[in-house]
């Protein structure tokens, strides 16, 4: 059967191209949430590619309303995109 | 206490990598057999004393005592600095998952007035035994203690570019600032990790660097606060990250403070092609 799998990328800003800093990858199959592990590479340098590899955003981060002008906000860009993909029963 | 009597006083590489990184690892030289016993302690306790740790573990006092964390405490937070309430003894037992990323206390408990450009308090972590990567360490996201995060901004967050896992040798103390992003990480190993936190809080301001200063190093360290960045940041946080670790210097170094402005940031080798120096066309190009 066919379901989702998705993905949040982190990326340094709103743009495609920014360096993604972070991700999470929900498997779509009963297990444990993903958790910090050591050694653990980035899938994709930007979101960018991670779109040539077939994952389609589905949500994109809002624009930051200013606040402090030198405080220095919450970590990264949040990007959610999934892939539909075929799984056994 | 007077600084002259005071041993082991940081240096300003120390004192700038504390500022940048928010945390930095020291290893006290403990009398022999001073971690196994204060290990054995801690497994035959019947239960987690919470706060009452020198209570239940009076030998931690040699730990506080030491010269090594004495010197490292007072050079952060100043000579007068107190052990704050609270504090707990965190067991790792085999087989564990990781803890979500977080600040301590960061909201909630009175805690909300804590500075991200000034080290008022400190925490000090102190693992009794070797910890090695399967054992859970606790990982740290350098730099992270500029960002004020709720916890609700944290919730998908798992790994993150940079992150570290602080592996040390048993008798490490790791001392971080209070806001630093952390986590226990999965147990995946049959043995148990312990760790003791405590915190501590500064009481006076410094008039002079509290740490062993040598005015000479000044312009390194601010070469290192203008261009060292622990992970990577948009080009708005870059100038907002830069300001922030300045005043942080100088709102702990007295009269070795330096001017808030800096050009020197903008120097390195010219570009392939022209229109900016490399370090300002990276800062723009995300």
């Amino acid at each position: 059967m066919k379901r989702q799998r998705v993905m949040y990328l982190n990326a340094a800003s709103r743009s495609l191209r920014a360096p993604v800093v972070g991700f999470a990858i929900h498997e779509p199959v009963p297990s444990d949430a993903p958790q910090i592990e050591a050694g653990v590479e980035m899938p994709y340098e930007t979101v960018h590619n991670a779109i040539l590899d077939g994952w389609k955003v589905i949500h994109f981060p809002a624009q930051r309303a200013e606040g402090h002008p030198e405080k220095v906000g919450v970590f990264g860009y949040e990007f959610v995109l999934d892939q539909i993909v075929d799984v056994d029963e | 206490m007077s600084k002259t009597n005071t041993p082991n006083l940081l240096s300003d590489d120390q004192i700038a990598s504390f500022i940048i990184n928010g945390y930095i690892i020291i290893e006290p030289d403990h009398a022999r057999n001073y971690n196994e016993n204060i290990f054995s302690s801690l497994r035959e306790m019947p239960e987690n004393p919470g706060e009452h740790i020198q209570e239940a573990l009076p030998a931690i006092n040699d730990l506080l005592e030491h010269r090594t964390v004495v010197g490292a405490l007072a050079s952060l937070l100043g000579s007068g600095y107190t052990r704050d309430k609270g504090g707990h003894i965190h067991m790792n037992p085999p087989h564990t998952r990781a803890q979500p990323w977080h600040q301590d206390e960061r909201f909630g408990r009175g805690h909300q007035d804590r500075d991200g450009d000034h080290i008022k308090q400190a925490m000090l972590m102190y693992y009794p035994k070797d910890v090695t990567e399967d054992m859970g360490p606790t990982v740290i996201l350098p730099g992270s203690h500029r960002r004020v995060a709720s916890p609700e901004s944290m919730v998908t967050l798992v790994n993150l570019k940079d992150q570290v896992f602080t592996t040390v040798n048993a008798g490490a103390v790791v001392l971080t600032h209070p806001d630093i992003w952390h986590a226990g990480t999965g147990n995946r190993s049959d043995r148990v990790r312990y760790m003791v936190k405590m915190h501590f809080s500064r009481n006076q301001q410094n008039s002079e660097p509290s740490w062993s200063h040598d005015p000479a190093n000044l312009a390194e360290i601010r070469l290192r606060l203008d261009s060292e960045h622990p992970s990577t940041l948009s080009r708005n946080e870059y100038e907002a990250d830069h300001a922030t670790r300045v005043r942080t210097w100088n709102n702990i170094a007295g009269t070795a403070a330096m001017p808030l402005q800096s050009g020197s940031h903008l120097g390195g080798p010219w570009p392939v092609s022209g229109g900016a120096t490399t370090a300002s066309r990276q800062r723009r190009d995300v």
